[in-house]
């Protein structure tokens, strides 16, 4: 059964990011004690949150940001939710094959999705009339 | 943010004295750093070890440098790193093209001599 846990609404500056990191840090610690399973959790949700002020808002500090996290027995869920335009979440890019490029090639962009994608165990995003939501599953008891 | 800048012999250390290194200063980070490889100074070793968070912009920033220097035959060495900044290195196979070491003499020797073995980090 899916327990909801905190909804956190924030101003869309990425200065506060550590803030909400520290929050999905303590939550996810109670959950699981794997420093690395948590790393990933913080790390994915910071990418997501960072997308929402990076597209959806297009760096304005002003707007609000919605996390909500819940848990069940095995996974913690993340339902974020914003009012700007539509995100980058449904495209997510293959990361490139570094040994077939030369360093002058590589991207300096694109790897936040690469995070999500690869890090995240379920993502689900909806772009509605007012808004995006972006849902977010990460199984913990292996 | 503020960087600790010091000369080790023909080499520069920069260790960045912030917890991480992320979309809201990593753009700072580059510009700082960018400004002292303009002052003449191509061989870097980047000093990880105050910072616990990288996220995908402060990669951006150091593969900026790292191109950077790269076109001016220059040379770039991370040391220090932590468990999780070494992950998101091997998650993003950035640590094929970044060298990482342990410390900051191991740094000296890499950029005096090439790498040991390809088994750094």
């Amino acid at each position: 059964m899916k327990e909801m846990i905190l909804t956190i609404t924030f101003k869309s500056d990425p200065s506060y990011l550590p803030i909400i990191r520290s929050v999905i840090r303590g939550i996810s610690s109670h959950k699981t004690s794997d420093p690395v399973l948590i790393g990933d959790i913080e790390l994915s949700i910071h990418e997501a949150l960072a997308n929402v002020i990076g597209y959806a808002y297009r760096n304005e500090p002003n707007h609000r940001v919605n996390l909500s996290v819940s848990w069940s027995n095995e996974d913690i869920f993340f339902e974020i939710r914003d009012t700007g335009q539509a995100s980058l979440i449904p495209f997510a890019p293959p990361l490139p094959e570094l040994g077939e490029i030369e360093i002058e090639d590589l991207m300096e962009c694109g790897r936040g999705l690469f995070f999500i994608y690869r890090l995240m165990d379920e993502i689900s995003y909806i772009n509605e009339k007012g808004g995006n939501t972006l849902l977010l599953r990460k199984h913990f008891a292996y | 943010m503020e960087l600790d800048v010091k000369a080790l012999d023909r080499f520069l250390s920069i260790t960045p004295q912030a917890k991480s290194i992320e979309t809201f200063n990593s753009r700072e980070f580059k510009i700082k750093v960018i400004d002292l490889i303009n002052q003449n100074h191509n061989q870097i070793i980047l000093n990880l070890s105050e910072v616990d968070f990288i996220d995908s912009n402060g990669l951006g920033s150091l593969i900026a440098i790292l191109k950077l220097l790269t076109a001016q035959q220059g040379k770039i060495v991370i040391c220090g790193a932590r468990e999780p900044i070494k992950r998101i290195f091997n998650l993003t196979r950035l640590n094929q093209v970044l060298q990482l070491v342990e410390s900051e003499e191991d740094a000296k020797f890499f950029l005096e001599d090439g790498p040991r073995a390809s088994s750094d980090l």
